[in-house]
């Protein structure tokens, strides 16, 4: 109790008056500010804008707190205008940094959005009523069974396409249509990848259920994306704000990838999935984590 | 040619079947004009022979087409009254130009064959023949005036004799009975003469073809069952009648009878002449009968005489032969010819007497039949409710022991084993209940024990520190009393007392905590009578349902009170509840068809089962029901408490708990084990502690205190 106590204590300590005064003291040996200092250690990329996004985090100055709380910052080149007066940064002398400020501001409030519209799509729950839902379905059967035709909208069928019932409706309640629309991107983007992913799904042994198993990796995503995990990847992937296609793309990655990974596990059964999906998901995470510059691209991605 | 014509003998059976049977040579040829009325007869006499088959009221006369010469002689019909026969032996006669024959039509019950027995018919002279024939005891008698008649031997057994040519069947030869596919028999030499129609013969009654070989008519088979019958006739006629056949028990049997003679009234009869219709003693028979014509008369014995039917009520004249078939004459049934011809019963339906009474005896005695049976059946019931009384009750058989002494022996009935039987089960319960007593004093024993030696064991340490302690206290104040020397030398020695001194009281610091200072012993008892101590029970339970049934929003609102939109579930989510004193494993298992076979590797040692059924999903609740019928008969879920939770009450409309169990059938399915079925809901939670409360119950013996 005492020791937890005195982290806490020490925790305050160090935000309240290590940090600011090692600041102060660097600030005054190197002549440059937290910002100017990082724009200057990293190159761009991940370390650089998760160093930026935290030093904006802990900025005791309202403006920039105000900056990595807002979601949606309509003018960055502005917002750096300001954030150099405020740091009185001279832009002749460092005229990298209005740049460097600028796209790093620019992929974290870009991540914040995607994290928003993500959220949005998910809740979105499916519903048999919405003729747009209904069509996408039809669709996707249509992209992962061409020429086998779908007898009735709620039928056997689906079963082969690794949904638990006759009616997929069912299966989409916790990730809403998100689950649809990235099982979706997968059949459309990256058509042969996916057939291949579904037909090794069909393994006598190995077999898992694809649509479900893409169900759940959206949840594994989601709950990646949400957690920020997945800042790593976006902030080494695009200089702009991310949309919702490199989202998918994301999944499209983690769906190759898993498909490689429980095939290389050997699995008893399906019932070992839980363990795996846990597994797995450490393993993106750990390397995300570890790695600043970790990209989850796979090769099939690259070429486009 | 003369032509034969005749007309109405029967004029009111033309419904019926008839067979016509005329004897070789006669000339006749049947005609048939109406159903109304009998066919008139009309013949050629350059014929062998006929066979014609009337039935109702066509003619069918197989393979003759006569020709029709110039304008033929009538032949007339004409009755001899003699109505008080019946049908049956009434002479006809038959005039052919200026000859005429009397014949005699004998009936043969049942089948109404009719048989016109002729003689050959001779323009010149008058034959006047009277041909009675009968298959009973007296050879045939005949009465002719003309010499050209022969008496032929071989009419009683008429039934052997081919149809055709009315000659009997032999052995072999010619003769021979032969079988058509139709069924009937015609001798061998008149096949021959058949036309053959392509590699058929026409049967010659019915027309039916028979199919012949190359062997032709050699090939077909004998009648090897009416040849039998010939061999046994032979052999019967062999034996003579005379008197010499009544023997004196006969004659004596016959004279019981006490009838006396018609000829002498102090003779007593022993034969009755059914052409007289006389009672005669032997004597007076023989010399009645002693011409030639008389001796013919058949004679029978008087127990053998046959019963004449009762004159008729209303025309004294005439015997009762006909029974009425309508229903509103159902009180008088009987009636002779001029009632049925004229009186009361014109056009009414009618049978035969004999036809009907032996319809009638039939019937009876089938209903006797049935009667026996009936009786039979309820003795049958009365003797099996005396088995069963003596099987409740028990025997008492009485046995004669060695020493003579009468000992009833006992046979227990099933009243007395069941007796037996509950005070056995009762006192296993009882000796179960020692032993789990015993069993449950040992376990609390044991931890007792161990409590207590635990305790001790601290106490001793406690006490050996205290000692310490004042040993240590003792030594310093030693110290403190020596000079400053000493003291100094003192010092580190005194400094490392003091040291674990403070090492042993910064442990006692820490202990505490760990010191089992609770006197509590935390006593449960389970369902099944064990004693367990600790504060938790630990129970393992397996989720289980269909796809989407909400399994793992139920799990996580149990774990969490918060409800999620979950995800399909792949493989199993697991985790742990607590509920009062009971812990929860809980398993969540994939209700995906394909997962479905991998459930039964949950199954082991689970304590509970708990069935998701998605109330607002009617559509899947036969599929639903399919996989619990499946569930409840795996042997390792045997022990298992279900609990059924009828999910989604909240969504309208739902299935209602009564419902499920209705569908479900509950009763029969979960008959013998503890189970439970409980609405839920895992947005609010309704239910779900209703749910938990009931498991536990199953856990924990009920009326137990949950702690001591």
């Amino acid at each position: 109790m005492v020791t937890e106590w005195l982290g806490n204590a020490w925790t305050a300590l160090y935000f309240f008056l290590v940090r600011p005064m090692w600041k102060w003291v660097l600030r005054k040996y190197t002549g440059r500010c937290e910002l100017l200092r990082i724009c200057y250690q990293y190159d761009e990329g991940a370390k650089r804008t998760k160093s930026i996004e935290r030093s904006l985090k802990l900025s005791r100055v309202t403006y920039l707190k105000e900056l990595y709380k807002s979601g949606n910052i309509p003018d960055t080149a502005a917002a750096a205008q300001e954030v150099m007066k405020i740091k009185a940064i001279v832009q002749e002398v460092h005229p990298r940094f209005m740049d460097c400020f600028q796209v790093c501001l620019c992929q974290i409030c870009g991540y914040k959005k995607l994290k928003n519209d993500v959220d949005t799509i998910r809740r979105v729950s499916y519903s048999a009523e919405n003729s747009d839902h209904e069509k996408i379905l039809l669709e996707l059967w249509d992209n992962m069974m061409p020429g086998v035709k779908l007898e009735t909208r709620i039928c056997n069928q689906w079963k082969e396409l690794g949904f638990q019932g006759e009616d997929p409706k069912t299966d989409f309640r916790g990730m809403g249509v998100l689950g649809l629309y990235q099982l979706l991107h997968f059949a459309t983007k990256h058509r042969e990848q996916c057939r291949r992913v579904l037909s090794r799904s069909n393994h006598p042994t190995y077999w898992y259920p694809y649509a479900v198993v893409g169900i759940n990796l959206t949840k594994a995503i989601f709950d990646m994306l949400q957690s920020g995990a997945l800042r790593t990847h976006f902030y080494n992937t695009s200089k702009d704000k991310p949309c919702i296609h490199d989202y998918h793309e994301v999944y499209c990655y983690m769906f190759f990838e898993f498909d490689k990974f429980w095939f290389d596990s050997k699995p008893k059964d399906i019932m070992e999935f839980g363990r795996l999906q846990g597994k797995f998901k450490k393993l993106i995470q750990d390397r995300l984590k570890d790695d600043p510059s970790t990209v989850l691209v796979a090769d099939f991605q690259k070429e486009e | 040619m003369p032509r034969l014509t005749g007309e109405g003998i029967y004029p009111d059976h033309a419904l019926s079947y008839w067979r016509v049977y005329l004897p070789r040579p006669c000339p006749v040829l049947l005609e048939s004009e109406s159903t109304q009325t009998m066919p008139r007869l009309t013949g050629e006499c350059d014929l062998d022979s006929v066979v014609a088959i009337l039935f109702a009221g066509e003619l069918y006369s197989p393979d003759f087409q006569l020709p029709y010469h110039n304008q033929p002689p009538s032949l007339s019909f004409t009755k001899r009254a003699q109505r008080n026969k019946g049908y049956t032996h009434r002479p006809w006669t038959l005039t052919l130009g200026q000859a005429s024959v009397v014949i005699f039509v004998e009936r043969i019950l049942f089948k109404k064959t009719i048989e016109i027995s002729n003689q050959k018919l001779s323009a010149a002279e008058d034959v006047n023949v009277d041909v009675m024939a009968s298959g009973g005891l007296q050879s045939v008698t005949f009465s002719s005036t003309s010499p050209t008649l022969q008496y032929n031997d071989e009419t009683d057994n008429t039934i052997l004799e081919c149809r055709v040519c009315d000659e009997v069947f032999r052995f072999q030869g010619d003769k021979v009975p032969r079988l058509l596919v139709c069924g009937h028999t015609v001798c061998h030499q008149c096949l021959t003469r058949l036309p053959v129609h392509g590699y058929n013969i026409l049967c010659p009654f019915d027309r039916q073809p028979t199919e012949i070989g190359d062997s032709g008519v050699w090939g077909l088979k004998k009648n090897f069952a009416l040849l039998e019958l010939l061999e046994k006739l032979q052999q019967s006629k062999q034996i003579p009648l005379s008197r010499n056949l009544f023997t004196e028990e006969c004659i004596a049997r016959e004279k019981q009878h006490d009838i006396g003679c018609d000829e002498d009234e102090s003779h007593r009869a022993i034969l009755y002449c059914t052409v007289c219709s006389t009672h005669l003693c032997i004597e007076c028979s023989l010399r009645t009968h002693s011409t030639r014509t008389l001796a013919r008369h058949k004679r029978v014995p008087i127990s053998e005489k046959p019963k004449e039917n009762p004159k008729c009520v209303y025309h004294p004249m005439h015997l009762v032969e006909f029974a009425c078939m309508e229903d509103e004459c159902r009180n008088s049934p009987l009636m002779c010819y001029i009632c049925k011809d004229y009186g009361r019963h014109v056009k009414h339906r009618h049978a035969l007497l004999e036809t009907e009474a032996e319809n009638v005896r039939s019937s009876i005695s089938n209903a006797v039949q049935q009667t026996r049976l009936f009786g039979e059946e309820v003795a049958d019931t009365v003797r099996k409710l005396q088995t069963c009384i003596q099987h409740v009750e028990g025997d008492t058989q009485h046995m004669v022991s060695g020493e003579g002494s009468n000992v009833s022996h006992r046979a227990p009935g099933t009243a007395d084993l069941s007796r037996t039987k509950i005070k056995q089960y009762f006192s296993e319960l009882r000796n179960n209940l020692n032993r789990q007593e015993v069993a449950a004093l040992t376990t609390v024993d044991t931890h007792i024990r161990e409590k207590l030696c635990m305790l001790r064991q601290q106490q001793e340490d406690m006490a050996v520190l205290l000692s310490q302690i004042s040993a240590v206290c003792h030594q310093c104040e030693a110290t403190l009393q020596q000079d400053d020397t000493r003291v100094i030398v003192a010092k580190s020695e005194v400094k490392t007392l003091l040291d674990t001194i403070q090492k042993q009281q910064q442990q006692f610091s820490e202990v505490p905590d760990q010191l089992p200072l609770d006197p509590t012993i935390p006593l449960t008892f389970t369902k099944d009578n064990r004693v367990h101590i600790g504060p938790k029970i630990e129970m393992r339970v397996v989720i289980l349902g269909l796809d989407g049934a909400g399994k793992t929003s139920l799990l996580f609102k149990l774990k969490q009170n918060e409800f999620i939109q979950t995800i399909p579930t792949i493989g199993f989510n697991v985790e742990t509840v607590e509920y009062k004193n009971v812990k929860f494993t809980i398993w969540d298992v994939g209700g995906q068809h394909k997962i479905r076979p991998l459930w039964r590797h949950y199954y082991f040692n689970t304590q509970a089962v708990i069935f998701v059924v998605d109330g607002s999903n009617k559509m899947r609740l036969s599929e639903s029901y399919n996989e619990l019928a499946k569930l409840v008969q795996e042997k390792e879920l045997r022990e298992a408490s279900l609990l059924i939770l009828a999910n989604r009450q909240d969504i309208q409309p739902s299935a209602t708990i009564e419902e499920i169990t209705e569908t479900f059938s509950l009763f029969k399915l979960c008959c013998n084990r503890s189970w439970h079925i409980q609405a839920c809901d895992a947005k609010t939670g309704d239910g779900l502690h209703d749910g938990l409360e009931w498991l536990s119950r199953q856990m924990v013996a009920a009326g137990a205190p949950e702690l001591v």
